[in-house]
């Protein structure tokens, strides 16, 4: 089964009780992991594969399991495409899941949600160098005026 | 030579182009107290404003510094700037310089200044280089050497945090949050209400063993458009420069010195949002979480080098003090005694 890693030293996070705060450091995107993403978050850090990560959250959903399931490729999904997380084909999932009826309830009640902030973007230096004076140095770039 | 020694041979370099300067021209040396160290800066003389900025933290104390740092610029010294010696691909996204960047030396070039911050931790030297410091972008003359007191302050145990603090006798609080967020106006208007002022834009923040603010700049910047609210802080404006200024930049320590303060202990974390839902300000708990989206992005987006230690530090911080949300109303002249209320409310 195949795991996912958290794409440090890109990304880091920090979990709290209510939201886990994302950022990442080569675009300057941050980002509030909230709901139910919270616990997918958690075993996402236990490098839990996909499926392992899909069934804690459907073995004891009874009637919702394939909404919780759609819930949870969704939000795995996004974070890929967000480049938070990286599928490791090759690697074995290392992390361990309960499934349980709580955490089946929880992504009913709460799904899972990741919001997204870019307003620190403007602040890095996300294009190529163009000009140079004469001894090599970087010209000014107006828009890092900051 | 090895690539390991590139960043010592480049400093050894550009220090000697320092010290030719310095023996050619009338540079300035000072010693500040910041953060409780004795800090020496080594400068030419078109940077006053730095001296400027810096000047409530001027110490008299005949002490060794343990930390220097030497800034100069080519316009006024005698010999130029060596080429430096890496290629355009080994800038980074925050300025960093790629293979000069190790257990003992930080490099990273500011693209909106052009100059070069470049820090030996092992000897406690730093240099500070600008193209011509006369026209230096405002933010470098409202707070001077940023990436290299964050290098200075990750190294000391300390953080270096984009926020305000003010305060008062009770301790004081530290508003983050990202730009246009009131950040500056509150911080300001807390000013003109009274209250201890150690900064508008950033501090220096050491967390352990009880978390405690140290200013670094005796600055300001406001929005022209919100300085109308703030006559009284009209003898402070900098002189306008022919750089294009989309903010006014005020030195408070001459007409406010008696309000600056070197430090206080850190009694909670506020994050101002311009809700104009009332009249009133008010001040409200807010998760440890809220805080840290507010500090930690901007910190780290303008930082060069800042990253995980940076946020893990902040993370922690949020959760060694109480933190508020700041809900700034339409009547600003409450916005200050808000701030003196979740300083009381921080301390029951």
């Amino acid at each position: 089964m195949s795991s996912y890693r958290i794409n440090s030293p890109a990304v880091i996070h920090q979990i709290f009780e209510t939201e886990v705060v994302v950022v990442n450091l080569e675009n300057g995107s941050y980002y509030s992991v909230e709901g139910a993403g919270i616990d997918i978050w958690r075993l996402l850090e236990q490098r839990c594969g996909r499926e392992m990560i899909v069934a804690a959250f459907t073995r004891h959903a009874n009637g919702s399991a394939e909404t919780n399931e759609t819930q949870v490729r969704a939000f795995l999904d996004e974070a890929v495409a967000e480049g938070l997380i990286v599928p490791e084909a090759d690697a074995p999932s290392s992390g361990t899941t309960q499934p349980s009826l709580a955490l089946a309830e929880r992504i009913q009640s709460n799904p899972p949600r990741l919001h997204k902030f870019t307003d620190m973007r403007d602040l890095l230096l996300l294009d190529p160098i163009h000009e140079l004076d004469e001894a090599g140095w970087p010209l000014r770039n107006q828009s890092l005026g900051r | 030579m090895n690539a390991g020694d590139e960043p010592l041979a480049f400093f050894e370099r550009a220090e000697a182009t320092f010290r030719e300067g310095a023996a050619a021209g009338n540079f300035e040396r000072r010693t500040y107290r910041i953060a409780e160290q004795p800090i020496e800066l080594v400068a030419g003389p078109a940077y006053d404003f730095a001296a400027t900025a810096l000047t409530h933290l001027v110490s008299n104390d005949a002490v060794a510094p343990s930390f220097r740092i030497l800034a100069w610029d080519d316009a006024s010294s005698s010999k130029s700037m060596p080429a430096p010696p890496w290629s355009t691909d080994a800038y980074g996204v925050r300025g960093e310089i790629e293979g000069f960047n190790d257990d003992r030396f930080r490099t990273a070039y500011d693209h909106g200044a052009n100059s070069l911050s470049m820090i030996d931790l092992e000897r406690g030297i730093a240099l500070f280089w600008m193209r011509d410091a006369a026209h230096a972008p405002q933010p470098d003359r409202a707070t001077p050497f940023r990436t290299i007191f964050h290098w200075w302050a990750e190294a000391n145990d300390s953080l270096f945090v984009h926020g305000a603090a003010v305060g008062s006798d009770a301790g004081a609080v530290l508003i983050a949050g990202a730009g246009g967020a009131g950040k500056s106006n509150t911080a300001l208007l807390s000013l003109s209400e009274g209250l201890f002022y150690l900064g508008d834009d950033y501090c220096l923040v050491r967390p352990d063993p009880i978390p405690r603010v140290f200013s670094l700049y005796a600055t300001a910047k406001c929005a022209a458009k919100d300085f109308v609210r703030f006559p009284a802080l009209e003898s402070a404006v900098a002189p306008s420069t022919d750089e294009p200024e989309p903010k006014r930049l005020l030195y408070l320590a001459k007409e406010f010195g008696e309000q600056l303060r070197d430090s206080l202990p850190l009694r909670a974390i506020l994050v101002p949002h311009v809700t104009l839902a009332s009249d009133e300000t008010i001040a409200v708990p807010t998760s440890s979480a809220d805080a840290l989206k507010a500090l930690a992005p901007s910190t780290i987006s303008q930082l060069t080098g800042a990253g995980a230690e940076t946020f893990h530090g902040l993370a922690a911080l949020v959760r060694q003090v109480p933190c508020f949300r700041l809900s700034l109303g339409r009547d600003s002249t409450k916005i200050a005694g808000a701030v003196r209320k979740a300083i009381e409310q921080a301390n029951e």
